[in-house]
């Protein structure tokens, strides 16, 4: 399984959360925000192990365990967020939550960090569609 | 109000579990429906509550990260937090 597809569908679903935001499609915006980081995760385990659990829970959990055997500094910050994003996501999604203005923008900006933290902790800065 | 807890396996997370019932009843109180432990689909801990808003997720899932930290499982627990009108309380 290629890592680069996932990588390449993180950033056009990191696209599509910014092109949400800009017309108000604020349910979008953290559906879109979420599934950019989860190809993100996805593709950082396959080029890791090889492949990543398909089950979205195990997927952060195994995650949470990569960055600490890699002593990441801030892994308990990164997994915190990552957190928050995906039981957003579920509410919006599947739940009787809808988000407004002010959370979808959070949600927005905590993502661009994060996206950019984990790019630059897996050095993935030369992906040719960066 | 009645509490529901379950714990369906003895396993690592249920001290984990056992702990963070404790401290969601002194946050919730009687909004609190049921803390159930749970080995299908995406999540591993279900909490059903009265009424649910942002702010009592965010509340929740600081709540449960502090457990996580002293019981050393960070990025373990895996919550569902739903409404009451959500489900049907086994």
């Amino acid at each position: 399984m290629s890592a680069n597809i996932f990588f390449k569908k993180a950033f056009l679903f990191l696209e599509s959360a910014e092109k949400d935001f800009s017309i108000g499609l604020y349910l979008k915006v953290i559906s879109s925000c979420w599934f950019s980081l989860e190809m993100l995760i996805r593709g950082i385990l396959i080029t890791r192990f090889g492949g990543a659990p398909r089950k979205e829970g195990a997927l952060l959990s195994r995650f949470s365990d990569l960055l600490k055997k890699l002593n990441i500094m801030d892994w308990k910050s990164i997994i915190s967020q990552l957190k928050l994003i995906y039981i957003m996501r579920i509410q919006v999604d599947h739940q009787n939550l809808i988000p407004d203005e002010k959370q979808a923008n959070d949600i927005l900006v905590t993502t661009r960090k994060l996206f950019k933290r984990l790019i630059n902790l897996f050095n993935l800065n030369n992906l040719v569609f960066l | 109000m009645s509490l529901k807890v379950i714990i369906r396996k003895i396993d690592e997370l249920s001290d984990a579990t056992l702990d963070l019932t404790r401290r969601l009843i002194n946050l919730l109180g009687d909004n609190l429906v049921a803390v159930e432990s749970s080995s299908d689909g995406d999540f591993n801990l279900r909490i059903i509550l009265r009424r649910k808003t942002w702010d009592t997720i965010e509340k929740i899932l600081k709540t449960i990260e502090k457990v996580e930290e002293e019981h050393g499982i960070i990025g373990k627990i895996i919550p569902e937090i739903l409404e009451t009108g959500e489900v049907n309380v086994r």
